[in-house]
């Protein structure tokens, strides 16, 4: 019997081979999304899962707060003195833990050679233990344990030394300090949160920095503090001791310091609070300031997620239409079979299987098909997934129940409905299928395919809108044509000197040193006291972002002044006395007006001073943020980057100049530039990601609805074969026929237009409140996406509709 | 063999109620060969269908071999049904995607034979349709004569106890039509029951007796050869 069944399904196949393709194309198309899809959800998932005893492995974080309450910078990282004093005050709960510090673009001297590297990292010895490290080569107990320890990745190794036997070598650091190898690790999974390629050990440090500081210094968050709790303990268990802990360890920090405690009376866990994290939650869950590196998003896996589940419904709803529609083609057959005694199960079961058929033949075909987009998948969403179909266990049984759902999804309807069948009214009459209650299913699910294709097609709009809005809005600074060059404390230290070297090449119009600029991120700020009439030193209640830089900063990033004067060199005080803030800082002091800001005196951190201007608000930040209250601090020593204002005219000329007195400034420091715009650019790449890949699916989405509607309009075409004959004989134009044929599809896509807006409007209505800056939806769009899929309907309808009206009535009459 | 009582067949639309069939009551006798006749429109095919248990009657009641049929769900009946009967219709309704051997395996299949004797049967059959040299062809290769001998081949390869024929010969010219008409005769000569619906009065006589149809009732019976019973 099965033979029979799978004989007549092939034979079936063959022999409307338009049909089938149709129908294998769009399943295996859409199989392959999904495939596509899972595996990119699967490596999303994977993150950080790969650590023993992961469910016991927690990261450490810290907010402030506002007087009112709201937060105002959360960090991934927390202060030195945290981590010991937690595993002192509880040590019941804490089983270990670990600080991390990250050193950016570090010299690594090997004999003659310098490589610069942005992964440094120097943690204490326990790092490895807790993150589970895989040593080649040393001793996981103490490679990390001893001062001037280096452990290397095995990539790193590679790529300095070409081999992973290097034990008891030595590196420079910096021109500093001579590092030893003391071990070589596997590289971190690409699947971590923390991709480290180099190891320092922790204890190098103190000699750097001090003793005191990893004791005493509550204001520089900037470890990574990770603690695994004892086996089976949750994290709420320590979780609920920080408010306690904050209080405690703060006050006592305050009073060794002979610092005041907060006079407005607040407690200290009612300004700033400590946060405990599941490492295996960070990729996804975590979206903090300062985190180690970009994180993924759970929504987008939502959203990746519901793509391929609509898309997949897209391709099944073709597969349940089309063999709908040409049941006509199969009623003799059903009946036939239903005569000799099958019953309804019998016939519902042939056609579940001829739709597991196809699938399979889908899937095969969607194997294909990933094997070949694989390449090109991994360079747009920039991962290196791999899929082994038939040796990866999960893959293949995933592969094969997702072949039995879509041929349950796809096939249940029509051998529901095919089933249905009176033998008799088959049998006897030419059984017009296509009308009543199957048509109206048709047709709902027509509005279905058409509604999803519209409303991806729309959100793709909105998104490109908003990116295009991120990138040409007037930001309020100059962004074209400023060259950003990495500073260190060498090049500080001689900044006026390399600043005027530069100076000499008539492209360059001005150079300026600074800790932040435009597109960086505002993480430092400092208290702010103010000393009222009274003489009475009064908290302000919000956080004042502190930019730091020398003279020339206005200038180069063309900031505009509203009220008083701008730093300049005639005034020697401006370094230790002055005080430049933005408009929404005078709004947040509460003072009346720009000028009446001018002349007022607070201390900013152990600065007491005048503000002299006001700078003009910009968006200092990426737009994803609103302005926040600024002070520009004049501070010739904070020198992290170099910005350079040129003219942009024959730029390789420029750029070797620079090159030139670059290398005569700091020699064995390779040069490497970046532009502002691109650096700009570079915040919005989540966003752009967003609007290509909704751009990808909504394509594929239309043409899969464009291949079902293409089938289906086949059909209409050939039921009406006899009318259509008919209607030519009574006069009918070819164009008349070509209208009737068209026009219900049409309705349809213009049905599905009315049911996408709405929710398109809304889904995109909220993405657009992440931003504080946002475009206002364009109804264009909406028209737009509408009128291009009926556009493409009736492209794809009409050639359908002509083929038959062009057909000699004669003939088709004859048919019957 | 098969007995009715009062069978009455009702079509109901939402506007109006057509009586398709009018207290019917009849008997046949095994190995009979019984033909139907009447105007287009009077019941012949609904009464052929309800026999053939492919659709139920509204009221009355239909007893085959002493059960009766009307209290059966569908699944019963279909189980009866491949069984004990084979049908004949007049468009012959051939599967177009199955060659002359696997239409007439068709119903062997839902038999549940084995392969082997599938294949002897299907084979005695085509040899007796003398169709037996076309046997790897699909329908549409053949004329009109040759597909109705697989459908007939088809009905009788399962050894029904009885034929229902839906006027077999309506699609063929009258060479073809004969040709039919003797397979039939000497089928019902081996002991097949035989029930034929035809439009022709000369067909009608190949039968022992013909009924009469009108309007759903039953209006006379012709006895053609009472000795033949």
């Amino acid at each position: 019997m099965f033979g029979n069944y799978l004989k007549v399904a092939l034979r079936n196949l063959i022999k409307n081979k338009a049909y089938s393709l149709i129908n294998i194309l769009g399943l295996a198309l859409g199989i392959a999304c999904v495939i596509l899809i899972l595996l990119y959800v699967r490596d999303e998932l994977s993150y950080d899962r790969f650590q023993p005893d992961n469910e016991q492995l927690y990261r450490i974080s810290r907010s402030w707060l506002n007087e009112d309450g709201q937060t105002s910078l959360h960090l991934a990282r927390v202060a030195p003195p945290i981590l010991p004093l937690l595993m002192q005050d509880y040590p019941n709960i804490i089983d270990k833990g670990a600080r991390v510090i990250q050193d950016r673009e570090v010299r690594l001297k090997i004999g003659d050679r310098t490589f610069i590297e942005d992964r440094l990292f120097w943690a204490e010895n326990s790092f490895s233990d807790i993150f589970g490290i895989k040593f080649i080569q040393g001793d996981p107990q103490t490679a990390l344990s001893e001062p001037n320890c280096l452990v290397l990745t095995q990539a790193i190794a590679q790529k300095i030394f070409g081999s992973a036997d290097i034990l008891g070598k030595t590196i420079n650091y910096n021109g500093e300090l001579d590092l030893k190898i003391t071990g070589v690790v596997q590289d971190p999974p690409v699947n971590s949160h923390f991709r480290y390629g180099v190891l320092g050990s922790f204890k190098s440090l103190i000699p750097m920095l001090g003793e005191s500081y990893f004791r005493t210094n509550w204001g520089s968050n900037n470890f990574l503090t990770y603690v695994k709790l004892h086996p089976n303990l949750p994290g709420s268990l320590l979780r609920e001791r920080f408010p306690e802990f904050l209080d405690k360890q703060l006050t006592a920090a305050a009073i060794a310091a002979g610092r005041e405690i907060d006079p407005s009376g607040r407690k200290p866990h009612q300004s700033n609070l400590l946060h405990l994290m599941p490492v295996a939650d960070i990729h996804l869950h975590s979206h903090l300031n300062s985190e180690v590196s970009a994180n993924g998003d759970i929504t987008n896996i939502y959203l990746f997620a519901i793509i391929a589940f609509f898309i997949l419904l897209i391709a099944c709803i073709n597969f349940m239409n089309l063999a709908t529609a040409r049941s006509a083609k199969r009623a003799r057959e059903i009946g036939m079979r239903k005569v000799m005694g099958a019953t309804r199960g019998n016939v519902a079961l042939q056609f579940l299987g001829e739709s597991l058929l196809i699938t399979t033949m889908a899937a095969l075909l969607s194997i294909a098909m990933v094997e070949m987009l694989l390449p090109w998948f991994n360079s747009f969403i920039g991962k290196e997934l791999r899929i082994a179909f038939f040796s990866d266990p999960v893959i293949l049984v995933g592969l094969l129940l997702l072949i039995v759902l879509v041929a349950l999804l796809a096939g249940s309807y029509p051998a529901f409905f095919l089933s249905g069948f009176r033998p008799l009214s088959i049998l006897k009459q030419n059984t017009r299928t296509g009308s009543g209650g199957t048509a109206l299913f048709r047709r709902i699910l027509v509005v279905m395919q058409f509604t999803v294709s519209i409303a991806l097609l729309i959100c793709m709009g909105v998104v490109y809108q908003q990116v295009r809005f991120f990138q040409t809005r007037d930001l309020g600074f100059r962004k074209e044509n400023v060259l950003l060059l990495p500073g260190n404390e060498d090049l500080a230290a001689r900044s006026e000197a390399f600043k005027n070297a530069l100076m000499e090449h008539p492209a360059v119009n001005s150079v300026s040193g600074a800790r932040l600029i435009p597109s960086d991120n505002l993480l430092n700020s400092w208290g702010v006291q103010i000393t009222d009439e009274k003489g009475e030193r009064i908290r302000t209640g919000f956080r004042l972002a502190v930019v730091e830089h020398d003279w020339d900063y206005f200038r180069t990033f063309g900031l505009k002044l509203v009220a008083g004067r701008g730093y300049s060199r005639d005034h020697p005080a401006d370094d230790s006395a002055s005080f430049i803030i933005n408009e929404t800082a005078v709004r947040a002091f509460g003072w009346a007006g720009n000028r009446e800001a001018i002349g007022k005196k607070f201390q900013y951190g152990p600065r007491h001073g005048t503000v002299i201007g006001v700078a003009a608000d910009f968006n200092f930040e990426s737009l994803h943020n609103k302005v926040d209250p600024i002070i520009f601090l004049l501070n010739q020593e904070a020198i992290q980057t170099f910005a350079v204002n040129i003219s942009g005219q024959d730029l390789p000329a420029t750029l070797r100049f620079i090159e030139d007195k670059w290398g005569s400034f700091v020699g064995d420091f390779p040069f490497t530039y970046t532009f502002l715009d691109q650096e700009w650019n570079d915040l919005y790449l989540a966003e752009i990601k967003l609007g290509e890949i909704f751009g990808l699916f909504s394509v594929l989405a239309v043409i899969i609805a464009c291949l079902g509607l293409f089938g289906l309009a086949a059909f209409a075409a050939e039921q009406r074969t006899k009318e259509i004959g008919i209607r030519k004989v009574m006069g009918a134009s070819i164009g008349d026929i070509v209208k009737m044929l068209s026009v219900e599809f049409l309705g349809l896509v213009l049905l599905a237009n009315v049911l996408a807006w709405p929710v398109a409007w809304y889904v995109m209505d909220r993405w657009l409140g992440n931003f504080a800056y946002r475009i206002s939806i364009n109804p264009v769009l909406f028209v737009g996406a509408g009128f291009a899929a009926l556009l493409i309907a009736l492209f794809t309808v009409s050639y359908q509709s002509y083929r038959a009206a062009i057909a000699n009535p004669v003939v088709s009459l004859r048919y019957e | 063999m098969i007995k009715t009582i009062n069978l009455k067949k009702l079509y109901i639309t939402e506007e109006i109620e057509t009586t398709a069939l009018n207290n019917i009551s009849l008997e046949i006798q095994q190995g009979e060969f019984v033909s139907i006749m009447g105007p287009s429109g009077c019941g012949k095919s609904t009464l052929l269908n309800i026999l053939g248990m492919l659709d139920s009657p509204s009221a009355g009641a239909y007893l085959f071999e002493g059960e009766d049929i009307s209290r059966m769900n569908e699944r019963q009946r279909a189980a009866l049904r491949k069984k004990n009967i084979g049908f004949v219709f007049q468009s012959f309704n051939l599967i177009d995607e199955l060659t002359v051997f696997e239409n007439v395996e068709l119903p062997l299949l839902y038999l549940g034979l084995s392969p082997r004797e599938r294949q002897e049967r299907v084979e005695d059959i085509l040899k007796q349709m003398e169709i037996i040299h076309r046997r790897k062809h699909y329908p549409q290769q053949l004329s009109g004569g040759q597909q109705q001998r697989v459908a007939v081949g088809r009905a009788l390869v399962s050894q029904p106890k009885v034929i229902f024929a839906d006027e077999p010969t309506g699609n063929l010219d009258s060479a073809h039509g004969d040709e039919v008409m003797r397979l039939l005769t000497s089928l019902n000569k081996k002991g097949t029951t035989i029930v034929m619906v035809t439009h022709s009065p000369m067909y009608a006589e190949y039968g022992h007796r013909t009924i009469h149809l009108f309007d759903g009732q039953m209006v006379g019976v012709n006895v053609q050869d009472a000795l033949k019973i």
